[in-house]
């Protein structure tokens, strides 16, 4: 973290109000997304008990599911609501799915998008088709989920903390409720006062509920369902009993999210966001060619050599989204001229013609800028010109007010000169740039850690690299096989 | 850390016996003398978090059913499932079966008429008399032996540890430990925050065991450092094992609770708390003078202990008490452990602001972040210049912006 995120937490904790961290909204907003959330059984990730969906915030759409262990019900429960989504994935004209929180992610895209992909659609308890179907869309979307930069999944945690830094802990800022105050406190209210109301007495938004709300609502709901076994009528009721406290309990976090939604919806768009949708709906497009073709096939173990490239593309991906949001954003370069070496200010003065030896003559253009900040920056470092992408500088001379920084690319020919700044602009050099072109590269050199053994390698079980991917989607693979195989975390015989 | 009674800090305050999770977990936050005293005194932290915020702390009860159904599926049929796992992932012989409980029950069945801590001495002694055998003339002994009660030596006294649903299974040579757990392993994968507490509840158990191993004259290592876990699979309770092992852990613990020992904390919780000395009993209800009165004199006897708030603080009982605490004094805590460490030697939230706007440091630890706060204002002023380039906007250095400082560049929100 940086002395940024302590001074701006301290402005938020003393004003009372979040304050805002980027002055620019860094994620696509859809004018037609899907907004979901849900429960599930504690403890029992496999067992949802009530989720409420829909694509506005006055017509949501609700289920539940009085006898969560029971596969039936859970299956008539989830087919409505697998129906709809795969509706959208297949027809939304700009699909965004968002949610409340990372752990809602997590399960409902990861967990449930895991157990409901390779359903069995035949057999003695076949699962709906649109359930299975649904199962692959999840699995993309927690795929799209992962990637850095892109806006398909969004939760409104991650937006909300992305925009503004709140006067509590960034932990606590995991409970939307609380998040929220902070950042719309209620009328005469500071944001630690609203934090603290809606932590005592808003329900969660999911995936785990109230346990006092288990107790008093699900339990009972639950026990009337049982005892009403073979009655229609009776059965109705204490479904609907369950829905009422259901809608109670998700009410607010579904009005969080709108609200979300409508305070993002409120901050200018950064420039690089459209160029980056354009990368998300490609993707989609390939995921719905596959879809329609009947092959949304994701490996249960990834395989070693793909998990790395996804690795490599993930790790490119979040370094030029940083970069790209930077440059989008005042408020973000802030934050790095405060921490890293950078330049900020006025420029005063123009010597368009300076030269430099080393040991040849360069025509390199120097600036004299009057500094907002003094900077960090010594000789050695390249920076990029913020506002014109093509210029390299580097710092001659600085004191706290002036420095003078000489243009090493980008304008050093009078082709170039009208790059050249002029007196009076701002300008802002920083240690970071974008490349302009996308999607480079392929899979490069497989890392050590993720290369099999080969063939003719001697292998314990003789397995490695047969059967996980696929198939019926049950068998735990225990046993040694589980190895570095995997991106996720693992934890088989570590001690740390 | 049951035994002190009332008359100590603990007073009239409602006891709970220590689990090897609550202690792991206390030993994790070494920078916390509040929790070190209020553990060593065996006091129920969750009472105590009741009484000062009113907050219940509760578990769903579909969580306690699921951990007591998977809890008695393993256990039943005579630990089948158990030792059919400590066969295959220990390599345990186990030509010959021969369990037994110490639980609280088996206890209370064949002496009724006892105390809380009556039993739970009773119950020490039968798991050390057990363990005794298991070490000394394993042919003959138990060997599968379910939900000990063990010692543990902290701080320069004698505590009993709960080891929840802890088994110890013997062979000739080795005691090892079977911890049973409800999070499932779902595709071989285990939740990793999960089985690392796990992981240092087990090691203080191993910790307790080899200390009580060494007082028999046993060579410590006869209690292995390799425990199996034992959780539900997939999104079914069929039993899976794990072999873990947990010399890392065993290692780090020990070193704390060692340091824990040289400090000799029992003699300075004595000396912080000074004059003041018990915590009230719990009152029954909320919202009445005896609550009010009882929660003022909790925290005049728990304020003395010093506190740091963290992150991980959230995971403790006293966590809403504490972060009260730490808002009432504006200190930068709240701000999180990330913003805390940034701004070590700046008391206060209300400083860091003074300083950012360039008053004079009082130490040479607050210059070093005075400036740098100062550069954070001065670079927010310039985007904030930037943005609004009129210089009409609000300033969120002068704290009247806040949010809203958005709204009035990007129009109306709706």
């Amino acid at each position: 973290m940086s002395t940024m995120h302590l001074y701006q937490g301290a402005v938020a904790s003393a004003s009372g109000l979040a304050v805002p961290r980027a002055s620019r909204r860094h994620v696509h907003l859809s004018d037609d997304p899907m907004v979901i959330l849900g429960y599930h059984l504690a403890g029992e990730p496999a067992a949802p008990v009530a989720m409420m969906w829909g694509r506005s915030v006055t017509t949501p759409r609700l289920f539940v599911v009085p006898e969560p262990r029971e596969r039936a019900i859970r299956f008539e429960a989830l087919s409505a609501f697998a129906t709809d989504l795969v509706d959208y994935m297949t027809t939304a004209r700009d699909p965004q799915i968002v949610l409340a929180n990372a752990a809602s992610a997590s399960w409902l895209l990861k967990f449930v998008g895991r157990f409901t992909r390779y359903l069995r659609i035949d057999g003695p308890t076949p699962a709906p088709m649109s359930i299975r179907t649904a199962g692959g869309h999840l699995t993309f979307l927690h795929q799209e989920y992962e990637t850095p930069g892109s806006s398909t999944v969004l939760t409104a945690v991650d937006a909300l903390t992305m925009h503004f830094r709140t006067g509590q802990m960034p932990s606590e800022d995991q409970n939307l409720a609380a998040l929220l105050g902070w950042v719309r406190p209620g009328p005469g209210m500071t944001g630690l006062d609203s934090a603290m109301l809606a932590e005592r007495t808003d329900p969660p938004s999911g995936p785990l509920s109230d346990p006092e709300w288990d107790r008093r609502v699900l339990e009972s709901a639950g026990e009337l369902w049982r005892d009403a076994a073979g009655d229609g009528d009776l059965q109705r009721r204490a479904r609907r009993r369950l829905e009422d406290g259901a809608r109670d309990a998700l009410d607010p976090g579904w009005n969080q999210v709108w609200t979300t939604l409508g305070i993002m919806s409120g901050i200018p768009e950064a420039s690089r966001v459209a160029a980056r949708r354009i990368d998300d709906m490609r993707r989609m497009r390939d995921h719905r060619d596959r879809a329609a073709a009947g092959q949304m096939f994701f490996r249960i173990q990834p395989e070693a050599a793909s998990s790395a490239w996804v690795l490599q593309r993930h790790e490119r991906a979040a370094e030029q989204l940083r970069a790209e949001m930077v440059l989008d954003d005042p408020l973000l370069m802030a934050a790095v001229l405060t921490d890293e070496p950078a330049v900020s200010g006025t420029v005063i003065a123009v010597e368009p013609d300076h030269f430099e030896r080393n040991p040849r003559r360069h025509r390199r253009p120097l600036l004299r800028i009057r500094l907002d900040l003094p900077t960090y920056a010594t000789e050695s470092v390249d920076l990029h010109g913020v506002e014109t992408l093509e210029l390299v500088v580097q710092v001659r001379t600085t004191t706290d007010e002036i420095a003078e920084v000489v243009i090493i690319k980008g304008a050093n020919n009078r082709d170039s000169d009208h790059r050249i700044p002029s007196v009076g602009a701002h300008v802002v050099f920083s240690p970071y740039r974008v490349k302009e072109f996308r999607n480079g590269g392929g899979p490069g050199d497989t890392p050590w850690t993720h290369v099999l053994p080969q063939e003719d390698d001697p292998v314990e079980d003789g397995e490695v690299g047969t059967g996980a991917a696929g198939g019926s989607g049950g068998a735990a693979s225990a046993g040694p096989s589980v190895g570095s195989s995997d991106v996720g975390p693992n934890v088989s015989g570590a001690a740390s | 850390m049951s035994t002190t009674g009332a008359g100590g800090l603990r007073g009239d305050f409602p006891a709970a016996t220590p689990t090897t999770r609550r202690i792991a977990e206390s030993l994790s936050l070494p920078a916390c003398e509040r929790r070190r005293v209020l553990d060593s005194e065996g006091i129920d932290l969750r009472k105590l978090s009741r009484l000062l915020t009113k907050d219940k702390g509760q578990q769903s009860p579909f969580l306690i059913r699921r951990t007591q159904q998977f809890e008695r599926r393993v256990l039943s049929n005579g630990m089948s499932d158990i030792i059919d796992l400590a066969r295959r992932e220990l390599g345990l012989l186990m030509h010959e079966v021969k369990q037994t409980v110490v639980d609280v029950a088996s206890i209370s069945d064949s002496a009724p008429g006892l105390n809380q801590a009556q039993v739970d001495r009773q119950r020490a002694d039968r798991t050390a008399s057990y363990l005794r055998d298991m070490l000394i003339q394993p042919s003959a002994a138990v060997n599968l032996l379910q939900k000990p009660l063990t010692r543990l030596r902290l701080g320069g006294r004698e505590v009993l540890v709960e080891q929840d649903l802890m088994v110890c299974a013997a062979t000739n040579e080795t005691v090892h430990l079977v911890d049973i757990e409800s999070f499932s392993e779902i595709d071989g994968f285990l939740d990793p925050e999960q089985v690392g507490k796990t992981m240092a509840a087990c090691a203080v158990a191993v910790i307790s065991l080899r200390q009580m191993a060494v007082a028999m004259g046993a060579e410590p290592a006869r209690i292995s450092d390799r425990m199996l876990l034992v959780t539900p699979s997939q999104t079914g309770f069929t039993p899976v094992g794990r072999l873990l092992n947990l010399s890392h852990h065993i290692a780090r613990l020990e070193v704390l609770i060692e340091n824990l020992d040289r400090v000799g904390h029992v003699d300075e919780a004595d000396r912080a708390v000074g004059p003041v000395s018990g915590l009230p009993a719990m009152p029954e209800t909320p919202e009445t003078d005896a609550w009010e009165a009882a929660e003022r004199r909790a925290w005049e006897v728990i304020s003395p202990l010093a506190t740091h708030l963290t992150e991980a603080c959230m995971s403790c009982p006293m966590f809403r008490a504490c972060r009260r605490e730490a808002q009432t004094t504006q200190s930068v805590t709240v701000l999180g452990t990330a913003a805390a460490q940034e701004a070590a030697g700046v008391a206060s939230v209300t400083r860091s602001i003074e300083l950012a706007a360039g008053a004079d440091p009082a130490s040479p630890a607050e210059a070093g972040v005075a400036a740098s706060l100062v550069r954070a204002r001065m670079a927010t002023e310039a985007a904030m210049r930037a943005l609004v380039p009129a210089g009409g906007g609000a300033d969120i250095a002068d704290g009247t912006g806040g949010a809203e400082a958005l709204d009035d560049e990007g129009g109306a929100v709706s």
